[in-house]
């Protein structure tokens, strides 16, 4: 009886690694609709585009000292590359006619994790204008 | 007495009233005592939770009133919640606006206006206090920055009192930079959990979250949101809830009023949850008129969320025309309030599938600013047409009974009398204005779910009540959350006004308790 739980035990941790892999191969490719795990490491947390070009590391962007108090609100780190927001508004401000994105009148100097995410792709555009403001030239707004 | 014994059992809550004994019970847990808080993190005078118009207008009253040490915290990655979104309108008499425009109104129409719409449920007291101190308030809030700009008559109201300063955001922001100034504290993603009592049961810290990550899914119970790292945080002279309705929350709002179904569309921003009433019936808080939830008719039918054709709508409500396309006529009076206006659309819509069509002429239209017609135009909202023919066919509107109604309206119109539903036709730059003229503007009105009436049951002065009749220590409520003020149903712009004003009391109340605290 010993054995054959045993031998369940191996099949079922085989399985669970070769899922594994194949998630991780997938990972390399892609961003997760939502981020993996529960634990704050690299593995779990990728990055994408320019991010992983630059080769940024957590400690770049996140400012907390243990890792198991990151969060995606970045106390002002994405403005450390960015700029200001007055630089990100103009480098919107042809977009969208007469609305620009980082010109909202509702929220002043909106956190960027709102809208941006470093760690996934989410499955339909994560632009919170578009909420409530549904004219063409604002839906196809993408959030990058 | 006070039975202040923790209850260790799990309590079942059955909401009271008519009519709602029937909707699931709430499980409640015990309220959170002293004794079981581990540590107090931070200290401080007086937090208050949210940072809408109430909860931002009640922190510049108590630093105006002399408190320094004070928090504003909200759940959210944003501030100001379904505030920094709304149209933003106060509605009150006397302003000096009302004055340049030559319009004649006084705080006893204003009350008229309001227990007729609110069908005499709302508490007369509060009622009156808004109606006579509102002024004060309309005017500490051009002392605070707020520049407005026009007056304009929302339905229900009998004369133009709404007072516009753009939108919400544009009285927010302003008490937001005043906070700012005086030293008080903002904090963001921060989410309450416990409201923490005494032995004695006043009110004395609370239980939050910090770093919560609001999960953006409108289908997302936040009572399953488990984010963020707990921290307890003392409160001197007690806490101020100023957290909102609960008008985006699909199985509250259903418990509250079966006929809300989960599919019902909603203007609230999607943090508009239950968590925050929900705690509070289980802290056994007094609530009054939960039943009543508003939905708001200026809204369209074609826009997921509040949208842009409600600045077309709203002006057709007062200078168009609306009609059943099955039966070709009009159906109730244009410019009645909200409940009424949304009745009369729920009863032939025919559950979504046959919406009314509201359409002006290319002269009524040019009371819309072109700026929201032509983003309504973009959302596939408003549609414009160049003969009533291609209007009729678009919609497939019942012909001819549609040409005679409308040769009708135009007679009203010009005679200055609605034989059929008694509307007092509204004069645009001196003149009424008929259906004539091409090119003819149309959107499709859909009722959403709007505002929450009902909610926790204050004193005037926002003291908030246990079930047991007496008021708690050291616990204020003020805007959305509140009960009692609208009644049945709530007029535009009443709402900035009701969260303006009491926000400025509760901070006024708690101040005046720190100051009783302190000398004692």
């Amino acid at each position: 009886m010993k054995r054959v739980t045993n031998v369940i035990i191996t099949v079922l941790f085989m399985f669970c690694t070769a899922s594994w892999i194949v998630a991780a191969e997938n990972s390399s490719k892609l961003l997760p609709l939502t981020p993996m795990g529960d634990k704050f490491t690299a593995q779990n947390y990728p990055l994408d585009g320019i991010h992983k070009k630059l080769g940024l590391s957590c400690v770049d962007c996140h400012n907390e000292t243990k890792p198991e108090e990151y969060s995606s609100e970045m106390l002002g780190s994405c403005l450390k590359c960015h700029g200001n927001y007055e630089t990100v508004k103009e480098r919107t401000a042809h977009w969208g006619h007469n609305n620009n994105v980082h010109q909202s009148p509702h929220f002043e100097n909106l956190a960027c994790d709102v809208c941006h995410k470093s760690h996934s792709k989410p499955a339909s555009n994560s632009n919170l204008c578009v909420q409530c403001h549904g004219q063409k030239t604002m839906k196809q707004l993408l959030v990058k | 007495m006070l039975n202040m014994q923790r209850r260790k059992a799990m309590k079942t809550f059955a909401l009271l009233g008519s009519g709602v004994a029937l909707f699931p019970a709430l499980e409640a847990q015990a309220k959170m005592l002293e004794k079981d808080v581990p540590r107090w993190d931070e200290e401080f005078d007086a937090i208050v939770v949210g940072s809408g118009f109430a909860g931002s207008a009640a922190m510049v009253s108590m630093m105006d009133n002399g408190l320094r040490n004070v928090l504003m915290i909200d759940k959210m990655p944003y501030l100001g919640g379904n505030s920094s979104i709304s149209g933003g309108s106060f509605a009150i008499s006397g302003t000096y606006i009302q004055k340049q425009d030559g319009i004649d109104d006084n705080p006893e129409l204003h009350i008229k206006d309001t227990l007729k719409s609110g069908k005499n449920l709302n508490d007369i007291e509060l009622v009156r206090i808004m109606a006579y101190e509102g002024l004060d308030s309309f005017n500490w809030l051009t002392t605070n920055g707020v520049k407005w700009k026009w007056v304009s008559q929302s339905g229900g109201h009998s004369v133009s009192r709404s007072h516009s300063a753009g939108a919400g955001s544009y009285i927010v922001r302003p008490l937001q930079k005043r906070i700012r100034e005086m030293g008080g504290k903002i904090r963001m993603r921060v989410i309450m959990d416990e409201i923490v009592y005494n032995e004695k049961g006043h009110v004395i810290g609370m239980k939050v979250r910090e770093k919560y990550e609001f999960k953006f899914d409108r289908d997302f119970d936040e009572n399953e949101n488990t984010t963020g790292n707990t921290k307890y945080y003392r409160a001197n002279a007690g806490i101020i809830l100023a957290t909102g309705g609960w008008g985006a929350d699909k199985k509250f709002r259903q418990q509250m009023d079966a006929k809300l179904t989960p599919t019902t569309l909603t203007t609230n921003h999607m943090g508009a949850t239950g968590y925050t009433i929900k705690k509070l019936i289980q802290d056994d808080i007094e609530t009054i008129d939960m039943q009543y939830i508003q939905s708001m008719h200026v809204t369209s039918a074609d826009e997921g969320s509040f949208g842009f054709a409600y600045r077309f709508i709203t002006r057709a409500y007062g200078y168009g025309m609306m009609i059943n396309p099955k039966t070709g006529r009009r159906f109730v009076n244009e410019i009645v309030d909200r409940k009424n206006g949304t009745d009369a659309i729920l009863a032939m819509n025919e559950g979504g599938t046959n919406h009314p069509i509201l359409f002006m002429d290319s002269v009524g239209v040019k009371t819309v600013d072109i700026a929201d017609l032509q983003r309504g135009m973009e959302a596939d909202a408003i549609w414009q047409f160049e003969t009533l023919d291609e209007m009729i066919a678009k919609f497939n509107i019942n012909k001819e009974p549609f040409l005679d109604e409308l040769k009708k309206y135009n007679e009203y119109v010009k005679s200055g009398k609605d034989a059929d539903y008694g509307r007092v036709f509204q004069k645009y730059k001196g003149a009424t204005i008929t259906i004539e003229k091409p090119p003819f503007f149309a959107a499709r009105p859909g009722p959403k779910i709007h505002h929450c009436m009902g909610g926790v049951k204050t004193t005037p002065q926002c003291l908030v009540f246990h079930k047991g009749g007496y008021t708690v220590p050291g616990l204020f409520a003020c805007g959305e959350v509140t009960g009692g003020r609208h009644g049945y149903n709530r007029l535009g712009s009443n709402a900035v006004l009701d969260c303006i004003l009491f926000g400025r009391k509760a901070g006024k109340s708690i101040a005046d308790r720190y100051k009783q605290i302190v000398r004692s």
